[in-house]
């Protein structure tokens, strides 16, 4: 499928979008994910359904994202909008697609980098308005400065790739052997292990990673949706919360 | 003397600075400072409108460092809300009072914050709209937008709205009685429980490895010995390990290329 550049610069504007202020800070609770970059760039290009299975694939690896100081594994947002793209573009395959979208993203993570960096210069310029009484300045300098730099660096790296990817990618696609394809999807099941792991980090510790192997349990044996387990995790933490209150309160009085 | 009061709006209209604006400037060197001073600039207007000079120092002694989760860090904005207007109305509050308030409860708000938004909320939205839309259903992704939006829209506002109205008592009152660390310890108990089912879910790796015993008889590495072990053994140990070199601190990019190549390496020899 020929791509027009009217639908790469929409696809460039999309990723913008996604790391910018306008769609609110609930924006980077939806539109940078994958699953509705997949869906959005379906929509776009003419294939919704398509789009959305080939982003809740590329999801799947990033399903534990956490942007936590600065330590990032990748830009799913990136991954997701260009890579949705390229895979409709190209007539991929969902396991394909994941495993092209993931160099994407993580080469992205220059950019955030980039604009972190560059964004740190604003904040002398506020301070220097702000010591000159120039109050409203704050709210210029916060807004559109960072923004005008954004979009420069997200929307044309995005809207380039966009529209010059699929040749690449179809070059790449005549190498393709079902063995390599077969890495690809291997791969593609390892990979959701670091954003998990990223995430336990975080959240796990001695006294909750037992309820991981539970986890495990219920989804591998027992065969229980997600939103089962997440009822009965939460069942389980309310209780557990709720003795340990109790005794707390004993151990007081 | 005079009562400055704020109104509802004043508060909505500081909160809305914050909920649109809080990365928007997001760099190395002082993180959301310049956004916490955005969204303090109505109340400062309100609260000395015809005093230029407290307003300049009002914003700048919101410009300093300042960073943590931007949906459940909203009491912290909404408690130097409350704050600031005690100090409009003559109570003698210093700049360090208002600095040691916000840096003492950015950190453990950043850590309930994203624990509960990244940690838990989003990953188990992210994977019941999954599951919806691998079923052929267009309505994942837009399930997905809606049940976002309101949840997190929710947390924010009603996170800022709390803490303006109970202030610094309410919240001290969570941090000393140890409320703080219950709904960390509740949230991260769920949340580890459905990463468990993530792994389960969504890293479908199995030994293809299998021997011929002779005669017609083969024996599976996977079907024969691991899943009467433990279904889930190898998505279980595949995780622990790169989990364990999260924690020595390797790097995220070359965990993703160690995670690559022992892919291709396990691939071409059919073991996976």
């Amino acid at each position: 499928m020929e791509l027009t550049l009217l639908q790469a610069a929409l696809i460039g504007l999309f990723y913008y979008l996604s790391w910018s202020p306008w769609l609110s800070y609930a924006g980077f609770f939806t539109f940078n994910r994958p699953l509705l970059a997949g869906f959005i760039t379906g929509i776009i290009l003419g294939h919704p359904m398509e789009g959305a299975l080939i982003g809740a694939g590329i999801n799947v690896i990033y399903l534990g994202f956490i942007s936590a100081g600065g330590a990032q594994m990748g830009d799913p947002s990136f991954a997701g909008y260009v890579g949705t793209a390229l895979a409709i573009a190209s007539n991929l395959d969902v396991g394909t697609a994941m495993a092209i979208s993931v160099p994407l993203g993580t080469i992205a993570t220059v950019l955030w980098i980039a604009k972190m960096t560059v964004n740190s210069f604003f904040v002398h310029w506020a301070d220097r308005e702000v010591e000159k009484g120039n109050l409203n300045m704050v709210a210029f300098i916060n807004v559109v400065p960072p923004q005008v730099l954004l979009f420069v660096m997200s929307f044309i790296p995005a809207t380039l790739v966009v529209y010059y990817g699929p040749t690449a990618v179809n070059g790449m696609l005549n190498i393709l052997t079902p063995n390599i394809l077969h890495v690809f999807n291997v791969i593609g099941a390892m990979l959701p292990a670091l954003g998990i792991a990223m995430n336990l980090k975080l959240i796990g510790n001695s006294f909750t990673m037992p309820f991981f192997i539970l986890g495990i349990l219920c989804s591998v044996y027992f065969q229980m949706d997600i939103i089962i387990i997440s009822i009965v995790g939460a069942v389980i933490a309310l209780t557990i919360s709720a003795i340990n209150y109790r005794s707390d309160k004993g151990g007081n009085a | 003397m005079a009562d400055n009061k704020l109104t509802k709006a004043d508060v909505r209209k500081s909160w809305f600075n914050w909920f649109m604006f809080a990365q928007s400037n997001y760099n190395y060197e002082r993180l959301q400072a310049v956004a916490f001073a955005h969204s303090m600039l109505p109340i400062m207007k309100k609260l000395y409108p015809h005093d230029k000079e407290e307003q300049k120092q009002g914003i700048t002694r919101h410009m300093s460092f300042f960073n943590t989760e931007p949906i459940c860090g909203s009491v912290i904005h909404g408690v130097t809300v409350a704050m600031e207007e005690e100090r409009a109305n003559g109570q003698p509050i210093t700049d360090e009072a208002f600095n040691g308030i916000k840096t003492g409860l950015m950190g453990p708000l950043a850590g309930v914050g994203d624990t509960l938004t990244q940690g838990v909320i989003t990953p188990i939205m992210l994977a019941i709209c999954i599951g919806i839309t691998n079923n052929n259903n267009i309505a994942g992704p837009i399930i997905f937008l809606l049940a976002q939006f309101m949840i997190m829209t929710s947390i924010s506002y009603n996170m800022w709205f709390n803490g303006y109205r109970y202030g610094r008592r309410a919240v001290e009152e969570i941090m000393s009685g140890g409320k703080i660390n219950r709904v960390i310890e509740a949230a991260s108990l769920l949340g580890t429980m459905v990463m468990g089912g993530l792994v389960g879910r969504f890293i479908p790796l199995e030994f293809y490895l299998n021997f011929d015993l002779g005669g017609g008889a083969a024996f599976s590495l996977q079907h024969d010995l691991l899943d009467k072990l433990m279904p889930g053994l190898i998505p279980l140990v595949l995780t622990l390990v790169v989990l364990h070199y999260v924690r020595k601190g390797a790097s995220p990019i070359k965990l993703m290329g160690a995670l690559i190549l022992f892919g291709i390496i396990t691939g071409c020899l059919g073991i996976f």
